[in-house]
């Protein structure tokens, strides 16, 4: 990795030891300084910069940049909270359900793989043990998120097949390329950063999954070439997940998109979402919230909105909600009480409460 | 003066407000990406960054015809939704194109059609020359007060703020946290 950094500073005249100084004492002494990014991957280019990423023991930091152009190239200087990023590393790989947890685990895997993989600069022993140890989990960490995510994808792209076949091949897409970083992930080539997927398939010498992440980018071009792309996408993913332990049925998790809200009206309901669309639930149509024998109305709306089920299960207003862009999708694995269809999960909202978002207005 | 007809002027707002903040922050780093990538002869990284300015900009488009607002992570947002076929189907021939290069010369012809996909996207948000880099020293702070220009209109539409709150004039004196502005630049927080 020094070297790789060597290479890109000399022709900036500058040197390996003068990146130190680039990190401020302000949030007092770091207790670990690391130089962490594509260039010392061996990926870097014109466009590259460096990134330092330092541990400090600030409360006011969690995530806060600083940058810096004045020696010809961009340094992006990172300070993490000391307390933060251990507990980050601690941490159990739990699946994330709702939006804020899959930012958080986003987020995580992210700060995580800088200081694991980068190249440390300065530290304190103590913490210079912690990156070793960071560093050893990392990869088992990195192929754990991109087979969550390529499952989770697929669930979408296989959701999206009948009404939206030309994003249902995006999602195929996503699905494809987060396999393949799990494939990499798994044989050491943990690098965060789907953009350099390619490079680091191409190092593992894997010609034939370079093959697959051209193919899986060769998305089509009208709905009249959707088909022949997902029928691919399918087998390729098949073959890529293959000896994956995963679920017999993926576990899918609604929750309201953010600025999705219920506005109420006499007996109608409209799911919107930042007053730019929405869906109406009217309790007259078949089947529809509110029906004799079920659940209230504002329940049932509720009921939709926040659901935990078997993918086969999915209600299909929570269906056409969640093709509406108006719900956030997370799925896991099928786990030893695992909530069924109708069962109120952690955090989910009760029968008879507002959902996150919240029925407003009444008539 | 032309006059034209604007049935949603949230969306009008929505596009302008999100996409000016996203060209600053995100349009522009992967079209660097692909020059970069470009230079450097990384083939694979050139389609990936093809791909992702693309996609950014149909979710950018589909704001001022049925979508929301670009989301990091959301399984199912329809970066197409709303957009007529014609516009769709040009997109996602300029991405197909460099998807299919076979070696760098041919990658560096397809990628003209990314960039011009670009430039149409930055001429439809008002600027008539290509915008201040926020990644370069130059343009770092011209690129901060553009993002700053759309506060009104953003807040007058009552649309969540397409820059992190700590951009805002009176907030983040004294204070740290995630992608807050620093001494020099803001970190990339999401829309």
């Amino acid at each position: 990795m020094r070297d790789h950094l060597e290479r890109f500073l000399a022709p900036h005249g500058t040197e390996y030891e003068d990146l130190r100084r680039e990190v401020d004492d302000s949030f007092g002494e770091p207790r670990l300084v690391v130089a962490a990014g594509s260039v010392l991957q061996g990926f870097g280019n014109s466009a590259s910069d460096v990134d330092l990423h330092a541990v400090v023991d600030d409360g006011r930091v969690t995530d806060f940049h600083v940058s810096f152009h004045d020696r010809g190239f961009s340094v992006d200087v990172n300070y993490v909270e000391e307390t933060w990023i251990k507990d980050a590393a601690a941490r159990p790989l739990v699946p994330p359900r709702t939006r804020p947890e899959w930012k958080d685990e986003q987020r995580r895997l992210t700060q995580l793989g800088r200081f694991a993989l980068g190249l440390p600069l300065a530290g304190r022993d103590d913490w210079l043990a912690w990156r070793l140890d960071a560093a050893s989990a990392f990869a088992a960490h990195a192929a754990w998120w991109w087979r969550a995510e390529a499952l989770r994808f697929r669930v979408a792209a296989e959701l999206l097949v009948p009404a939206k076949p030309l994003l249902a091949a995006q999602r195929y897409c996503d699905a494809g390329l987060a396999a393949l970083d799990a494939v990499a992930a798994a044989a050491g080539e943990a690098y965060v950063g789907t953009k350099w997927l390619g490079l680091k398939l191409t190092r593992l010498g894997r010609c034939d999954l370079l093959a697959d992440h051209t193919r899986f980018l060769s998305l089509p071009r009208s709905p009249a070439e959707a088909p022949d792309y997902v029928a691919w996408a399918r087998g390729a993913l098949d073959a890529l997940t293959a000896g994956w332990a995963g679920p017999a049925e993926p576990v899918v998790h609604v929750t309201p998109a953010p600025g999705t809200q219920v506005w109420k009206v006499r007996s109608s309901y409209l799911v919107q979402r930042l007053g730019l669309a929405g869906l109406e639930l009217t309790p007259n149509a078949p089947g529809a919230p509110g029906a004799p024998g079920g659940p209230t109305a504002a329940a049932a709306v509720d009921g939709v909105m926040t659901w935990s089920g078997p993918v086969s299960a999915l209600p299909e207003e929570t269906r056409e909600l969640l093709l509406a862009g108006l719900l956030w999708l997370a799925v896991t694995a099928a786990e030893p009480g695992e909530t069924t269809p109708g069962e109120t999960a952690p955090g989910q909202t009760a029968p008879g409460q507002a959902a996150p978002g919240g029925v407003e207005g009444t008539a | 003066m032309r006059i034209r007809a604007v049935p949603e002027p949230r969306r009008w707002a929505a596009f302008r407000c999100y996409g000016i903040y996203g060209q600053i922050m995100e349009v522009q780093a992967f079209v660097e990406d692909l020059e970069g990538a470009l230079d450097a002869g990384q083939l694979p990284v050139t389609k990936f960054a093809g791909l992702s300015v693309v996609r950014y900009c149909l979710s950018v488009r589909a704001l001022l015809a049925g979508g929301f607002p670009p989301d990091v992570g959301d399984a199912t947002a329809d970066l197409f939704a709303g957009l007529s076929d014609a516009e769709t189907g040009a997109a996602l021939t300029v991405i197909r194109r460099l998807a299919e290069a076979e070696d760098m010369a041919a990658a560096r012809a397809a990628a003209d059609g990314v960039f011009a996909y670009v430039r149409d996207f930055e001429r439809d948000l008002g600027f008539a020359e290509k915008p201040p880099s926020v990644r370069r020293a130059e343009g770092l702070f011209p690129a901060l007060r553009l993002a700053r220009e759309i506060i009104p209109v953003n807040q007058a539409a009552a649309l969540p703020l397409a820059l992190p709150a700590e951009w805002l004039p009176q907030a983040g004196a004294g204070k740290a946290g995630a992608g807050q502005a620093g001494a020099g630049q803001a970190g990339a927080g999401g829309a």
